[in-house]
């Protein structure tokens, strides 16, 4: 699977009510560590049918960034049945960032 | 068997990757996050020669790029434990293990971080380590940054422009960073210097609403960014690896630690100057150390002895003569900075330069031998009896 583009529009559909979990990805395209932290959700996006990886432009989507109070980023939220379970910020190997959707 | 393992995909890792890799030798990269290392944080960097302005994600980029056309392995997993010795080391990662000749070590540093209670369960809720990353979220707030080296004036300055009121927390009543960057931070008229203090408690509920100063002052803000300086990134990764007092790694001019066959690179090493230069510089150092030790089984301190012995009076007179290093590394077949070493150690012995008539007739004696034997095929008897003869 590749990583999903998702907004205020789609965010209900493709997170909250998704069966898989979804690893989240707030980000900005002026943020270096978010451009970094890519190539390593992409891998994990295509490695895996169990869940589901999906990014949110925090500026294109302000609301749900202030909703899910994201104030540092690239914030990674994993979210299982319509709930946060897990959040880390920053760069994180990718051995960690698989460990927060095995939980 | 892998003939060098290089934990760190910064600037040093990366650069000591191409020169292994180049010498043809298998080559594996462990990086914990992404290839680069700490540059991609910099928006501009202008002090790399012959690439003015390049950012540094597209620095890591070009650098990761260049590589992984080489055909170096990289492997994207944090590295637990180094252990074992010259010829198989045991690399442990987070999901596995792999062995190696020699190791380089390239860990780089981590912000550092206040000690301070509450940080941890604040960092992302208004305590940041990332100015441009981060300060948007705080656009119109009143912020502080804490520190007063060129980071945290970096971000104060970028803060000025997003936020409401920057202010600027030094334990110093000094500030470290460059007078041009504390000239441009003095124009801003809303950044306020709060020089000689330290910060002591963070306060709030779900989120940083404020810090007390050790003065006493309680500065009320949304954001504290904080820019007091790195730590190296090694603590235990390697038992035995010979640290300084402040936690980076003791190596010499060639990048050896300690340890047989491991070597470190960049700014985990204990040195004056971490920039891009001096990491590349390092990686290169580092590499060339451990494959001259892959190319030649003896021992370098064996090698070392038996080079003093043969050359130990050439030497001196090519000192004396005014021919330094290069000279030696050219007779010798080795490079340039073993030269160095050779020149400085042979300081250390001490031999009496009055035993020596006419060291620079020497030089030149030993110079016009045209068969002047290869150190490392060269057996002692011969030695003892050129010394002699001499
Ligand atoms: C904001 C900022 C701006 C800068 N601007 C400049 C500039 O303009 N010019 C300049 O010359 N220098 C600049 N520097 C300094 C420069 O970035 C460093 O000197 C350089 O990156 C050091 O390279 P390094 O390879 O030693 O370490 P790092 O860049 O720190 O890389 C180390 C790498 O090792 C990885 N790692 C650490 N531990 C492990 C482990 N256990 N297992 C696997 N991987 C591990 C890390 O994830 C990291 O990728 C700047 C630094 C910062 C933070």
């Amino acid at each position: 699977m590749s990583i999903v583009s998702v907004n205020e529009d789609n965010f209900d559909q493709e997170v909250l009510k998704s069966e898989q979990p979804v690893l989240v990805d707030f980000n900005a395209t002026w943020c270096p560590p978010c451009k970094a932290l890519h190539p390593t959700l992409e891998a994990i996006a295509d490695e895996s049918t169990d869940y589901k990886v999906a990014a949110v432009d925090i500026d294109e989507s302000a609301e749900l960034a202030a909703k899910y109070e994201v104030s540092s980023i690239p914030c990674l939220i994993v979210f299982r049945n319509g709930e946060e379970v897990d959040r880390e910020i920053g760069l994180k190997p990718k051995a960690k960032i698989l460990k927060m959707l095995e939980q | 068997m892998y003939d060098v393992a290089i934990v760190g995909g910064g600037p040093a890792g990366l650069t000591a990757a191409i020169y292994a890799r180049r010498a043809n030798k298998q080559v594996v990269v462990f990086e914990a996050t992404n290839c680069g290392g700490q540059i991609i944080n910099s928006e501009k960097i202008d002090n790399y020669p012959a690439a003015p302005h390049i950012s540094g994600l597209d620095f890591s980029q070009k650098l990761t790029e260049q590589v992984e056309e080489l055909g170096v392995e990289i492997v994207y997993e944090q590295v637990q434990h180094v252990t074992g010795s010259y010829g198989d080391f045991q690399i442990n990662t987070d999901s596995g293990e792999c062995h190696a000749k020699t190791v380089i070590l390239a860990c780089g540093t981590d912000t550092r971080k206040m000690g301070l209670e509450r940080e941890d369960e604040l960092t992302g809720k208004g305590i940041s380590y990332c100015a441009t990353c981060d300060g948007h979220f705080f656009k119109g707030k009143d912020v502080a940054v804490y520190g007063g080296g060129n980071t945290a004036l970096h971000e104060a300055i970028y803060l000025a422009d997003v936020s409401r009121k920057v202010y600027l927390v030094n334990r110093r009543d000094d500030l470290r960073a460059s007078a041009d960057l504390i000239a441009k931070a003095k124009k801003k008229d809303n950044i306020e210097f709060v020089l000689g203090a330290t910060i002591d408690q963070l306060s709030g509920e779900k989120k940083l609403e404020s810090v007390t100063l050790n003065t006493g002052k309680k500065l009320e803000i949304s954001a504290l960014f904080v820019a007091i300086g790195r730590v190296p990134n090694i603590v235990g990764i390697v038992p035995g690896l010979k640290l300084d007092a402040n936690g980076y790694a003791d190596s010499d001019d060639s990048c050896e630690t300690n340890i047989l066959g491991l070597y470190v690179a960049g700014d985990m090493r204990n040195k004056a100057v971490r920039q891009l230069v001096t990491a590349t510089s390092d990686g290169a150092v580092a590499a060339v150390a451990a494959l001259d030790q892959l190319n030649n089984p003896t021992p370098r301190d064996e090698r070392y002895k038996e080079w003093l012995k043969l050359y130990k009076i050439a030497g001196i007179g090519l000192k004396e003569g005014g021919l330094a290093a290069a000279k030696v590394s050219e007779y010798m077949g080795i490079d340039y900075p073993t030269a160095v070493k050779y020149i400085d150690a042979l300081d250390k012995i001490n031999v009496a330069h009055s035993d020596l008539k006419n060291p620079v007739g020497h030089s030149v004696k030993i110079g016009s031998l045209q068969d002047f034997p290869n150190p490392d095929g060269f057996d002692s008897r011969e030695g003892d009896e050129f010394l002699e003869s001499l």
